[in-house]
């Protein structure tokens, strides 16, 4: 990807170390804001920290920690062997340069992104262990999106909403694993996910083939820490739907655009 | 292809298209070709669970659901939703659906056919229909509800019919109609949009209620100061959001609200202006108490409140005088805006009356009410436990739109609506859920009076108290008779005599009405798989067979069927007979014929188009000048109600003392009936998880729910756990005086109980914690309490 201008080494170098500044500024401040939120809770003596479950997902998301353990410096991986800080700012990913553009790469990442969702429009289910009684150790990673060990916490789609669980729910927990809890096997058949928008003309702008809604920052999935085949080749660019037309609305009147009432052009076969 | 099957799918694609032009104008007239439009359709529809009442948009492709977003034009949800939303279209299709009517013989179930099923019914029912009862639900649409009433109680002549919302919120029914005289909520939802306080009683809104929690914290993201003070007997996931958490002894609820009473009182901060102008007080007579108890002075109310001093209310709570001190504080500075919200854990009491009646009198007498924000707000759990059972009346005691079959002019009312000879309806109230259960299970020869029940949307195998008493001794007693509607097979249908395939949700056209007193409608949008039908088709089936086998309560006065529906010619339709059941929409004809008894108790509703135009409208639904409808969102209040006079702030018009003013009672603390003992130590509460709703039959079917809470589970605090050497993940007996249940133990789970209290999750069909529960309840409202009874932990050895 030679012909992007912002594949520099120095720029790539200017990346890390502001995700390292904004992860450590995240960790600092929430562990002074979010532990704080909620009324603490008397410690028992005993506080046995339940063993947080960790579920290798098939792209090998890094477990979140929560405060508590990146205050006590024992963070831990998949193989639950601490990593040392220097080992996170080594393997921090490098940004737009890993951006991958081919259609095997989309469509492999099409097919893990559906692995999370009932389909297409689901809030995805969460790939690691939580703790299940604090929502606010989410946005240390997923607040501003963090790549690690080539793993990829991405950014929240959409603002305002604090209660993460009420949405995204992982794995049970340790003392509760052993079935699938499914009384039956389910005949379901979700929406799949688009494989791309729509073009009126060979090299025209794809038309946005999903909703807009919860999906307001672009950038979670098409930005820097977005997802492989998806990301996009000028995130210098803000203003998203200034050349993406968003077209499907889900049955909202006033709000269900047809792709024509932007892309008026003739028709183009895309080869 | 019948001719008249091919009419009904010309109508129905007539239908589909009128909706979609309806619905999507930019579609249709962007000169697209028709080819372009995009094979998902999509349509309104009120969420299948809990009584928030979110709306959905459903996306059908091919006849079946395959997609569901938050519907952005809802006021209630604004396009957000809970993780069980976003999955509710995955609840149509469990492979294990029931597809065929299922008859028992010996010990095994044959599929035979609807007629023969209804058959069945009818002949159960005529050979004695003063033994046969009917159980319903929260879950029933007001059409469903409406039409069982109607059968029960103007066909059959009998009233034993009643919910499975008495276990649910009848508590929140009887304190509603002691304080104001009329049932339901003053408030709405945005009242949570501009409070400056919440107070959480007994209440856990961060798992139960999702999207209002949301709704109230999320206005912190926006820089807004929101106040939350969780009173609770554990710590959950809405202690984690909590500014104050107040952890009380079970039962201490009663004695925190009379502790801010008795604080205002003795400090002289209550509003006096308003509790002059708009409150009475009363309490419960000496003797052979009444719901309406007798009227006493300020003076004498006074004498008894002053007993809860701080000292008192600590020593029966177990919280703080400084945090009793502090909940004074707030209620008595009257420019804050104080919301309290309840649900379960005051309602399922053995004082849910009172404390009911004392949350809204704490609300009274300090002046916090009916300015938006200042609210007391029940909440309920069902998606229609408001719209079906609390407003048509499909209780025990109860008629359509408030009336009550004890009042003669209530009956006669309803048999004037209704068509019917004078006296038909009969004046002594049925059998409440716990006594209609232990009737049934009781054998005849004992005195049990009931001995065919007809089930439809509930699953009382698994949600009733005390299962051993009240459901377990069905086996065996073979003259007994359990007929049980469901989508799935279910702790219920185990000991069924006959199992009916049901339709459920967005496969048949529906009416809910949430917690806010909106009523909300939706059109059928897939078929039912196999032969499973309507609950309302099956009600009316029944009443048609009853009239063939010349049962005379199936006619009106004038000879015609009790369910007569005309279509657009005058012509009689046989919505009895399944293939004609969809020729009209019988949802709408039969809501026409309700919403006339609904205004009588100022619940106006609209006709049933404004709803299909609408995200759902909160009564009453008052016509306009120009012939537009308004909604109500504030009751009682001035500048909203258009049934308070001009120029009055407030008034309680439907007052029990008949001059607009609302009840500030006073109840005595009374301890519970079973507290921990040597023998059984621990305190034992029950309630949900955010992933599955009620008992599970459906959210257990969806692979993202069932993976995330495989599994009941008990919580024990860790000190506990040590002390009974047990770690979690042990098995172990949770056991009671009347049952046990086996349980894996979690410490420091979803949930954090303290010492000495643990909590058991009642979705799990595998491991039913209503074996050990208690059938206690409330002597008003015959409410039982499911959050407190003593029990015991046994580790399982292996």
């Amino acid at each position: 990807m030679d012909t992007a201008p912002y594949t520099s080494d120095g720029l790539a170098r200017r990346w890390k170390s502001l995700l390292l500044v904004a992860v450590l500024a995240l960790a600092v401040i929430g562990n002074v804001v979010g532990l704080r939120a909620g009324v603490p809770e008397k410690r028992t003596g005993l506080d046995v920290r339940e063993e947080r479950p960790v579920i290798a997902s098939r792209t090998g998301a890094l477990p979140a920690p929560s405060y508590a353990e990146v205050g006590a410096g024992a963070i831990r991986s998949a193989s639950t062997a601490p990593i040392p800080w220097s080992a996170w700012t080594a393997q921090l990913a490098a940004p737009a340069s890993s951006a991958v553009t081919s259609l095997e790469a989309r469509r492999a990442a099409l097919a893990e992104r559906a692995s999370r969702r009932a389909f297409n429009g689901a809030p995805p289910t969460v790939p690691h262990g939580i703790d299940g009684m604090n929502n606010t150790s989410c946005t240390l990673c997923h607040g501003q999106g963090v790549g690690i060990e080539g793993r990829t916490a991405r950014p929240l789609p959409h603002a305002d909403l604090g209660q993460c669980t009420q949405c995204h729910v992982a794995a049970a927990p340790a003392p509760l694993r052993g079935s699938s809890g499914l009384l039956a096997p389910s005949t379901w058949k979700g929406k799949p996910a688009p494989e791309q928008g729509r073009r009126a003309y060979l090299g025209a702008p794809p038309a946005v083939p999903h909703t807009l809604a919860m999906r307001e920052n672009c950038a979670a999935c098409h930005g820097l820490h977005g997802w492989p085949g998806m990301q996009t080749s000028h995130p210098e660019r803000r203003s998203c739907l200034q050349c993406h037309a968003p077209t499907e609305d889900q049955g909202h009147p006033g709000r269900a655009l047809p792709a024509s009432y932007f892309l008026r052009a003739p028709r183009v076969e895309d080869r | 292809m019948s001719t008249a099957t091919n009419r009904r799918t010309l109508l129905k694609a007539a239908a589909m298209s009128a909706a979609v032009a309806a619905l999507r104008p930019g579609l249709l007239h962007a000169g697209e070709p028709a080819t372009d439009l995009p094979s998902l359709t999509w349509a309104k529809a009120p969420c299948r669970f809990c009584g928030t009442g979110c709306h959905v948009q459903v996306g059908v492709e091919a006849g079946r659901v395959v997609a569901i977003a938050g519907d952005r034009e809802a006021e209630v949800n604004k396009g957000l939703l809970c993780v069980k939303g976003y999955h509710v279209g995955m609840v149509l299709y469990g492979k294990d659906r029931l597809t065929q009517p299922l008859l028992r013989r010996g010990d095994q179930h044959v599929p035979i056919s609807w007629d023969e099923a209804i058959d069945v019914i009818a002949r159960r029912i005529v050979r004695a229909p003063e033994r046969f009862a009917f159980y319903g639900s929260g879950q029933w649409t007001i059409p469903e509800g409406y039409a069982a009433q109607k059968l029960m109680k103007g066909g059959l002549s009998n009233n034993h019919i009643d919910p499975n919302a008495r276990l649910c919120m009848a508590s929140a029914v009887t304190g509603f109609l002691a304080t104001y005289g009329v049932d339901e909520p003053a408030g709405c939802y945005d009242d949570l949009d501009a409070c400056d306080v919440v107070i959480c009683w007994g209440n856990n809104p961060a798992e139960m209620h999702p999207v209002l929690f949301s709704r109230i914290v999320d206005r912190r993201s926006r820089g807004q100061r929101v106040r939350l003070i969780d009173i609770g007997t554990r710590r959950t996931r809405t202690t984690d959001q909590a500014d104050n958490y107040l952890e009380m002894k079970p039962h201490g609820d009663v004695a925190i609200a009379l502790g801010i009473l008795a604080l205002l009182r003795a400090q002289g901060s209550w509003d006096r202006s308003f509790v002059d102008k708009h409150c009475a007080f009363r309490a419960l007579q000496a003797e052979n108490t009444t719901l309406q108890g007798e009227a006493i002075t300020f003076e004498t109310w006074s004498e008894r409140i002053a007993a809860y001093t701080p000292d008192v209310v600590e020593r029966l709570a177990g919280i703080s005088q400084d945090d009793l001190q502090m909940l004074a504080k707030l209620f008595a500075d009257r420019s804050l805006r104080i919301t309290s919200l309840w649900c379960m854990g005051v309602n399922q009491h053995t004082m849910g009356t009172a404390v009911n009646s004392l949350i809204h009198g704490v609300h009274l007498f300090s002046g916090h009410f009916g300015r938006p924000g200042d609210a007391p707000t029940s909440l309920t759990g069902q998606p229609s436990a408001c719209g079906t059972v609390r407003e048509v009346g499909t209780l025990a005691h109860a008629l359509p739109g408030g009336r009550l079959v004890a009042k003669p002019e209530h009956r006669a009312q309803c048999e004037e609506a209704w068509n019917l000879p004078e006296g038909r309806i009969n004046p002594k109230p049925g059998h409440h859920t716990v006594k209609m259960w232990e009737q049934f299970t009781t054998p005849a020869a004992d005195g049990g009076d009931i001995d065919t029940i007809f089930v439809q949307v509930t699953n009382p195998g698994q949600t009733l108290p005390n299962l051993p008493l009240l459901f377990d001794r069905k086996q065996g007693q073979d003259d007994k008779f359990l007929i049980v509607a469901d989508a799935y097979p279910t702790a219920t249908t185990r000991l069924a005599d006959l199992i009916l395939p049901a339709a459920m949700w967005v496969e048949k056209n529906g009416i809910f009405g949430n917690s806010e007193r909106r009523t909300q409608q939706w059109f059928k949008m897939v078929d039912p798989p196999g032969q499973a039908r309507d609950d309302c088709w099956m009600t009316i089936a029944i009443a048609h067979r009853l009239l063939e086998l010349g049962h005379p309560g199936m006619k009106d006065k004038d000879g015609r069927f009790l369910f007569h529906v005309e279509d657009e010619q005058g012509n009689v339709v046989p919505i009895w007979q399944w293939e004609h059941y969809y020729d009209v929409n019988v949802d709408k004809a039969l809501f026409e014929e309700y919403r006339q008894l609904t205004r009588m108790k100022h619940k106006d509703l609209a006709p049933y188009e404004e709803y299909v135009k609408a995200r759902g409208l909160r009564w009453p639904v008052v016509q306009q000048p120009d012939g537009s409808w308004r909604e109500t969102r504030f009751r009682f209040s001035g500048f909203d109600d258009p049934y308070v006079a001009d120029g009055e702030d407030f008034d309680f018009y439907h007052s029990t003392t008949g001059d607009g003013r609302a009840q500030i009672w006073f109840h005595e603390y009374t301890p519970p009936p079973e507290v921990p003992d040597e023998e059984y130590p621990f305190w034992l509460c029950t309630g949900r998880v955010l992933e599955h709703w009620h008992t599970g039959t459906m959210t257990r079917r969806v692979a993202p729910l069932a993976s995330a809470m495989p599994t009941a589970y008990v919580e024990v605090h860790p000190e506990d756990a040590k002390a009974l050497g047990l770690v979690d993940g042990n098995l172990v007996y949770v056991e009671s005086r009347r049952g046990r249940v086996e349980l894996p133990v979690w410490t420091r789970g979803r949930g954090r109980p303290p010492q000495g209290s643990v909590f058991v999750p009642f979705f799990d069909e595998m491991r039913l914690v209503n074996e050990a529960t208690l059938h206690a309840h409330d002597p008003f409202s015959k409410q039982p309490d499911y959050k407190k009874c003593a029990v015991r932990l046994r580790r399982i050895q292996g």
